[in-house]
């Protein structure tokens, strides 16, 4: 063993608590941002494991000015491989409807699974590697399959799937797996579970513009780029689209008209975080949450880092002593630097070894509190830790740097002689700066956790214009036809049941509609976002008209009647809304108060319901009572009526799936708030012994004064409530400026008041005072005065 | 003033009581000035903090200005002592942060006196002991008599009836070490009550008693 840290691992021994105290806190520092480094690092990756990655794109449309879609054209590919000089290769992915899959007629099925159909190209374009079994380069052939090695593992265990049969869908197609996908650590926004061999027969229209269907993935030449696809395609549009599309309007006046069709291009490795295409394969990654963890990360490991200082040089007068004779003997001091920092270093990779088991714990408990994974499980022994062992080092260095330079530039002599504290106060500024930093961090964070929070509530609780909670929905009951009537009549003789609709939208789910509505005044029509429904949906769902009648299925002329929400009508400059005529022939019947039918990012636009009967979704509103046994029923009897199940889910759901972002950063930036306040709480704990303990000797004067119990807790919080003080005037208009640019994204979103600063005071303010009173009061517990007598 | 009936202290050592003090009887009348002798471990020390009240003795009487100290709580006795008792330390134990002003001031802010009230007062104390110069200064900066003095002042500030002394010359040179001690005899015959221990036979002579202990008992030999 080196002989210089000796005395390092023996003041180990001599101070446990404050060890175990520095140990700790720079364990869990360690771990967190290590764990958010992979984290923020596999975010930012996600795609770019793809043979080059950079050449990669996918062409998505927008219709009408509807908004981007992820999907385009099936006739795009084989224009864009022969016409566009910067296209090396085009794959494209048909993803339509979950299927069942069965490993034999007489066994269960496994349902919802997802299949991806791909072309002959589609291993061209995406280097996908296989862990069993063998990629076909050239595509699949008909009558194979490959697997992830998810769904390998879900179905087969840990069989060899290589060679076997799978027999797919209702009509139990038989497929022969020959491979299985590698799955490593790293993310993608495809994300297969099944692949099927899809048949390129030339599309049955070509001319038609107006409907995608496929994920079209290009890949350009080394020498292509984006821009030369872009003019390609403007020159499709203008070539080829705006003539088909029969228009009697200049090419100018069409693009800007809502009978637009238009492409928008988007790199590979920009899909995961520019998610807000409609039909996404996946839902995307959080650019805010990511960027927000990976500050956080910064700052834990900050933590950590000013915690390991400031408990070194608190005890500075202690080392000091063994510095100062070591130089009064000759020692350079550059040896005492070097010494100094390998103790940090070794401290640092005792942390990092407490680490290594520390992500694993914090890890599951992310995962059991938030129910979500942050990542993976990160992959051992691979490159992640070879990071982490640079990572601590650097840390290691980084915290032992400035006590080394502290502790050996002390003059000796005074180092020596002194047997109080005096001359050593010299570091508690910086010591108080620091502290004020570690406040700094915990005040903003939790501040910008309630503010989160608070923002989550809100959305959950506001007022949507309609009501979600109890109501069922029974989605795709297309199949049923004639018989949803029936349908409908048999579920509303159940006594859980208040009412039904039959409708073809809901709010808060995926499809869009939007019709044009012109009033006689427009030179222009509009699109407008349109609910097809009947005449039980307002009730049903419980929106709030204001204004006119609801629809009536007994009166003929209802056929043709519109029912307007209060921004539609603002948007179609109606004055009177009812009885006034909209495309000549539609007649206002009735105004609706405001809805939600999307995310609360979004506000509010003009909705329109009309009259329909056709059978895309029942709506149904429960009464209470036993909603478990209920579903099972409805499950039961859905399957009576059509073949292909239709899906069952409650309308709030669907509303909480649109803020599941907001849900999950909530829950990350909470999480590690909590840790953050950990750590910082670790440092004030280890502070406070010091202070205490160097102040005894006055507290013991004090108290022969006359002081009470009050006045010393009085002595040796004020110099921490000073510091926290400070803080907050820093923290607090800074995370109020980042909270409003985030509330920003919302529509609607709440203000931030005079409580959230309060609460935020309150909770740092109460940690501090918990820590620092608790060992105050233990300290004076032991007769402060008994240190009075050692002369 | 002071009368202590049967006063013993112990501590455990291994289980088994270790005697500081063993039935001390002792009166000790307003106005005296009185010198505890003895060897180093007789108890000296202890017995001035059980009479100063920063120490309980482990059994036994203590009565002071007809109060059974030994009976009162924690709080009560904090205020008894904090008006009527003073004290002085061999290594002065000033508060190094604060200057010489605020050094003498502190006790005044634990009876809760009056900020303009203060000042008059320790205005007045450093007059008296010609240090006015240097009340800004802090306790490092000082000789070891001019710390004591300032320690005295301090013990003094409150207007006690007891002064209580441990080896208040202990640090000091012998000239400086008189000066104390004609100050004391000077409080002393202001009607300020003193308690203090030395080693000093010379020192003890200033006194109007002297009480040796040996080994935690009163030496009446």
């Amino acid at each position: 063993m080196n002989k210089e840290l000796i005395p390092a691992l023996r003041s180990f021994r001599k101070y446990p608590v404050f060890s175990l105290i520095n140990l700790g806190g720079l364990s869990i520092g360690i771990a967190a941002s290590f764990i958010l480094l992979i984290y923020s690092q596999r975010e930012f990756s996600t795609d770019r494991h793809f043979k080059d990655a950079n050449r990669i794109a996918r062409i998505g449309t927008d219709f009408f000015h509807m908004g981007p879609f992820a999907i385009s054209q099936p006739q795009l590919p084989l224009l864009a491989k022969a016409g566009c000089k910067d296209v090396e290769n085009v794959t494209s992915i048909s993803i339509e409807d979950k299927t069942s899959v069965r490993l034999s007629t007489q066994e269960r099925a496994f349902n919802d699974i997802l299949p991806y159909s791909i072309d002959a190209e589609f291993f061209t374009v995406f280097s996908y590697q296989a862990s069993a079994g063998s990629i076909p380069q050239m595509g699949l052939a008909p009558g194979e399959t490959i697997l992830s090695e998810n769904s390998a593992h879900k179905f087969f265990g840990n069989t060899d799937p290589i060679g076997k049969t799978l027999l797919i869908g209702k009509k139990m197609t038989p497929y022969k797996v020959v491979a299985v996908l590698k799955e490593g650590f790293e993310k993608s926004h495809l994300e297969p579970q099944l692949l099927l061999p899809r048949s390129t027969a030339a599309p049955a229209n070509p001319n038609n513009w107006m409907s995608a269907a496929l994920y079209n993935y290009v890949k350009l030449k080394p020498q292509g780029s984006i821009a030369g696809l872009n003019a390609w395609l403007e020159t499709l549009r203008r070539k080829v689209i705006y003539p088909s599309s029969g228009a009697t309007i200049s090419y100018q006046e069409w693009t800007a008209s809502n009978m637009a069709v238009s492409f928008t291009v988007q790199p590979l490795t920009s899909i995961y975080f520019d998610n807000n295409a409609k039909f996404d394969t996946s839902p995307g990654g959080n650019l805010t949450q990511v960027r927000l963890l990976s500050t956080i990360s910064i700052l834990l490991i900050l933590l950590a880092i000013i915690n390991y200082i400031n408990l070194v040089t608190a005890r500075a007068s202690i080392r000091a002593k063994e510095m100062g004779l070591k130089k009064t003997y000759g020692a350079p001091r550059s040896t005492l630097v070097g010494q100094l920092l390998k103790e940090s270093i070794l401290f640092s990779l005792l942390a990092m070894l407490i680490a290594c088991g520390l992500i694993q714990v914090i890890l599951f408990l992310y995962q059991y509190s938030t129910g979500a994974a942050l990542t993976g499980p990160i992959p051992f022994l691979s490159a992640n830790y070879i990071w982490l062992l640079f990572f601590s080092l650097a840390v290691g260095a980084l915290a032992g740097l400035y006590p080394a330079f502290y502790l050996t530039g002390l003059r000796p002599l005074l180092t020596i002689r002194s047997t109080t504290t005096s001359g050593m106060g010299s570091n508690s500024h910086i010591r108080n700066g620091l502290v004020t930093v570690q406040f700094v961090i915990a005040t903003g964070l939790v501040f910008l956790s309630f503010v989160v929070y608070s923002q989550l509530l809100y959305m959950k609780n506001k007022d949507k214009g309609f009501q979600s909670e109890g109501i069922v929905l029974v989605d795709n009951i297309e199949g049923m036809k004639d018989r949803a009537t029936t349908f409908q009549q048999l579920i509303e003789q159940q006594s859980q049941v208040a009412s039904t609709s039959i409708c073809e939208r809901i709010p808060g789910s995926k499809g869009v509609a939007m019709y044009s509505y012109r009033t006689a005044a427009m030179p222009k029509p509009l699109s407008i976002q349109t609910f097809p429904v009947d005449d039980r949906y307002i009730s049903t769902i419980g929106m709030h008209l204001s204004d006119g009648r609801d629809f009536n299925r007994h009166l003929a002329s209802d056929t043709n009647a519109l029912i307007l929400n209060e921004s539609a009508v603002a948007a179609l400059g109606l004055f009177n809304p009812v009885g006034s005529v909209i495309n000549g022939s539609e007649k206002v019947i009735g105004v609706v108060k405001d809805f939600n039918y999307a995310s609360l990012h979004e506000k509010i636009g003009p909705a329109i319901l009309r009259y329909s009967t056709r059978p895309r979704t029942l709506a149904i509103r429960l009464r209470g009572g036993n909603t478990a046994s209920f579903l099972d029923w409805l499950g039961r009897a859905s399957k009576d009526f059509q073949t292909e199940a239709p899906t069952i889910s409650f309308l709030d759901d669907n509303f909480a799936r649109l803020a599941e972002k907001e849900r999950l950063l909530g829950q990350a930036i909470s999480f590690f708030t909590i840790l953050a306040i950990i750590l910082a709480t670790l440092g004030l704990i280890g502070l406070t012994i010091f202070t205490i303990e160097r102040r005894m000797k006055e507290i013991g004067i004090r108290k022969v004064l006359g002081a009470t119990r009050s006045d010393i807790l009085n002595l040796i919080s004020s110099q921490f409530i000073r510091l926290a003080a400070i803080a907050s005037g820093i923290a607090l208009p800074v995370s109020w400026w980042l909270a409003n640019r985030w509330l920003n994204n919302f529509a609607y979103r709440i203000s931030i008041n005079v409580g959230t600063f309060f609460l935020t005071e309150a909770l740092i303010l109460l940690i501090a005072f918990a820590v620092i009173g608790l060992l105050t009061l233990r300290a004076l517990a032991a007769n402060p005065v008994k240190n009075l007598r050692t002369e | 003033m002071i009368d202590l009936k049967r006063i013993s202290k112990w501590v455990n050592v291994g289980g088994k009581p270790n005697f500081i003090l063993k039935d001390i009887n002792l009166n000790i009348k307003e106005g005296e000035f009185v010198s505890i002798m003895g060897p180093s471990g007789s108890g000296k020390s202890s017995l001035l903090n059980i009479i100063g009240m920063l120490d309980d003795s482990s059994e036994g009487e203590y009565f002071f200005l007809e109060q059974a100290v030994h009976s009162l709580k924690e709080k009560q006795r904090s205020q008894l002592y904090k008006q009527y008792i003073g004290f002085v330390f061999q290594a002065y134990h000033l508060i190094d942060e604060l200057t010489v002003y605020e050094n003498i001031e502190t006790p005044l802010i634990y009876q809760n006196i009056k900020s303009s009230e203060r000042q008059a007062m320790v205005a007045d104390i450093l007059d008296r002991f010609q240090i006015v110069g240097k009340k800004d200064l802090f306790p490092t900066q000082l000789s070891g008599g001019q710390q004591q003095l300032v320690g005295i002042a301090r013990a003094l500030i409150g207007k006690p009836k007891l002064l209580l002394a441990d080896e208040p010359t202990g640090n000091l040179n012998s000239r400086q070490g008189e000066e104390i001690m004609e100050l004391f005899k000077q409080l002393n015959n202001e009607g300020v009550t003193i308690i203090q221990v030395t080693h000093s036979e010379k020192n003890a002579a200033y006194g109007s008693r002297i009480i040796n202990l040996l080994d935690g008992r009163v030496d009446l030999s």
